[in-house]
């Protein structure tokens, strides 16, 4: 490479920070987020910066139209002008962030996003992906109307009135239970997890009990894959037009099994591209162009130097993976014991945990001290923290990871030792003893034959005050006993 | 807070044409944003006006013929007026042997200055030549080889090559001027 080209390209990477895989995911995630939610006064041009600091969702009435609430608009309007104000939801995205809903709004959840409603009873309405409800003062109590998707419900025993969650085809109401509705295109689905709900169509009304579940249309499937007789029992009534499903309770799953997709389809990835992402939502979980050792590492927690007997496909061969589970299995299940059994079934994957003495980085203090210092930060359960003028904000906990670079906010030195194993490959064990929380912002030479700068140990020595040193000490390792290429289904 | 030609999504879209705008191109739009600012804060604040825009504004036909390749121009330019609208990048270099230890130097020199520098020289290549900043950003930020590059941008290789050529010779062009300057 000629020195000029060399020059402007050390400009560059000295200049320009790459974000992490997962920053970018939570980033994205986070605008998609703001853009898709929310309403305001037409014509409003919100402040991107001031919507991002307050936490709040941008309101773009506009967005919103424009990105396919046209079905919506008629019901969003109407509900506005007839609805009170007085009724309000505070509303927690997954951020963390929170605002409030009033009698009227709508609220919507895309395929990546939830989002829980607490109302002023103090019920919790949990939405699941794809969800669409509106908040309604009902004659007594409150009305979650729901145009699609699912929600479970956590009701709080309630002192006068009722909660009702009304679908397009059924009523439910409640005084404490916790249950679940979900709109499909068939019908609707009530089951119930605690309690006892009464679930009203039209004109007929049935009480369902704990583990029961109901359908409005014969031809839904129930949730339960156990159930294999449906136990039919029509309310009698000839103005209805569907009738009530009730199906055998859910099973409760054995103790000792571990949870599973329902459905899950493993592809090989032959596009030879370097993008790899995860995604998903309640239910739902998607790797997309993962090498197995990646999939490894996520399922079982684990660094890629703590896989050991692994043959070496694991890190050339991608694979797409969707997979769906029953309920509201969250990201952590799916992506901890739901994707450890996809391994060990579908790659015959045969696995055991052990401890070895293995080689590690001890991370002390250097001779002439620390020179880690911590600086202001707003923290993101407190987003409305005022700045003072002309600063700009840090988030504390924010760590940011590039080809030599890594910039920390706030952060205990345990998310640096992390960070640092992932980078060197070998374990870093914290032992500088030093407790709270550190801005870091360390610069070094990615390769040190070619790149300017120090390599990264006398970086962490210089810039950080911080040594690391080579040691061995017992480490817990994933060793792989026999794995085998999937199947494609 | 930008001069970017605005972008509009695609003839009357959907909420599957949008999401599926977002998530093939949002990634790529966040890392080109969070290059040339420099921050997390910065580079959702763009991600956010770019597609914010897409819905608010006429559609133009570019954006139907190459979504990516306008996608990531607006993240370079809306990026590119968030540092010119703070001042970030008023200065230039003194000298371009100042300059060249600097990005020699890391340990000698703020990181913050070799930035300011390189951000002011593509500044001053974006008011006559954009094209040139894209090409750059391309190659050294995402490190996409020509046939990626040309790819993504709809024109041929060699192309690519000769631009990426004539970017390079008016950033080094750029880079001696600072220098005659003193």
């Amino acid at each position: 490479m000629r020195r000029s080209e060399q020059q402007i390209r050390a400009m560059f990477d000295e200049s320009f920070p790459s974000p992490t895989q997962v920053e970018t995911d939570e980033a994205c995630q986070r605008v998609f987020l703001r853009l898709t939610f929310g309403a305001a006064p037409a014509g409003t041009a919100p402040s991107l910066a001031s919507a991002y600091t307050s936490g709040r969702p941008v309101r773009l009435a506009p967005v919103a139209a424009a990105v396919g609430m046209v079905l919506l608009l008629s019901f969003v309007v109407t509900r506005m002008f007839m609805q009170s104000p007085t009724l309000s939801a505070n509303v927690e995205n997954e951020d963390g962030t929170t605002f409030r809903l009033v009698a009227g709004d709508v609220l919507r959840t895309d395929a990546w996003t939830l989002r829980k409603l607490t109302l002023p009873d103090g019920s919790r309405i949990e939405m699941r992906s794809r969800t669409e409800l509106a908040l309604q003062n009902a004659s007594a109590g409150v009305r979650i109307q729901l145009a699609k998707g699912s929600v479970l419900v956590r009701a709080a025993k309630q002192a006068a009135g009722h909660l009702y969650v009304e679908t397009k085809d059924v009523e439910v109401s409640v005084i404490g239970t916790v249950f679940l509705v979900a709109v499909e295109e068939a019908g609707s689905r009530v089951a119930v997890l605690e309690g006892q709900v009464r679930v009203k169509q039209g004109a007929v009304a049935k009480d369902l009990v704990v583990g029961e579940e109901l359908v409005t249309n014969p031809q839904m499937e129930s949730l339960s894959p156990e159930s294999t007789k449906q136990v039919e029992q029509p309310v009698e009534t000839k103005q209805q037009q569907t009738r009530l499903q009730p199906v055998q309770p859910n099973q409760p799953p054995q103790a000792a099994a571990r949870p599973q997709f329902e459905v899950a389809s493993v592809k090989r990835n032959n596009s030879g591209g370097d993008e790899n992402f995860f995604t998903g939502s309640v239910g739902r979980f998607k790797a997309v162009n993962m090498p197995l050792r990646l999939l490894m590492q996520v399922a079982y927690k684990v660094e890629d130097f703590q896989i050991v007997g692994a043959p070496g496909w694991i890190d050339t061969e991608h694979y797409d993976i969707e997979g769906t589970a029953e309920g509201a299995a969250g990201m952590n299940e799916m992506n901890g014991p739901m994707l450890q059994a996809l391994i060990e079934d579908r790659f015959k994957a045969a696995v055991h945990g052990e401890t070895r003495d293995m080689l590690v980085y001890f991370l002390t203090v250097a001779k002439n001290g620390s020179k880690l210092t911590t600086g202001p930060c707003v923290r993101r359960e407190q987003p409305n923290t005022p700045v003072p003028p002309g600063q700009r904000e840090s988030i504390c906990g924010y760590m940011g990871i590039g080809p030599g670079m890594l910039r920390s906010t706030s952060n205990r030195l345990q998310r640096l030792t992390d960070a640092l194993s992932g980078i060197l490959k070998r374990k870093v064990l914290d032992r500088t003893g030093l407790t709270g929380e550190f801005d870091i912002n360390l610069k070094w030479a990615p390769d040190p034959a070619v790149d300017p700068g120090p390599a990264i140990f006398t970086a962490i020595e210089e810039q950080l005050g911080l040594k690391l040193e080579s040691g061995k000490a017992p480490i817990d390792v994933l060793v792989i006993d026999r794995i085998e290429r999937p199947t494609e289904n | 807070m930008s001069t970017l030609a605005a972008p509009d999504v695609i003839d009357t879209p959907s909420t599957r044409e949008f999401e599926q705008l977002f998530r093939q191109y949002s990634r790529l739009v966040y890392r080109t944003a969070y290059g040339v600012t420099g921050n997390a804060e910065d580079a959702e604040d763009v991600l956010q006006t770019i597609f914010l825009r897409l819905v608010r504004r006429e559609p133009p036909p570019n954006l139907r013929n190459n979504p990516q390749a306008y996608l990531y121009r607006a993240a370079v330019n809306v990026s590119l007026s968030i540092i010119r609208s703070r001042r970030e990048c008023a200065s230039t270099p003194d000298d371009l042997e100042t300059f060249e230890s600097s990005v020699h130097s890391a340990r000698t020199r703020d990181a913050q200055e070799v930035r300011g520098h390189l951000l002011a020289m593509l500044d001053t290549m974006a008011q006559a030549n954009p094209e040139d900043v894209e090409l750059l950003i391309l190659r050294y930020v995402h490190n996409y080889s020509d046939s990626d590059i040309a790819k993504m941008l709809g024109k041929s290789r060699s192309a690519i090559a000769v631009r990426l050529f004539r970017a390079r010779a008016r950033l080094k062009k750029l880079m001696r001027r600072s220098g005659d300057r003193r």
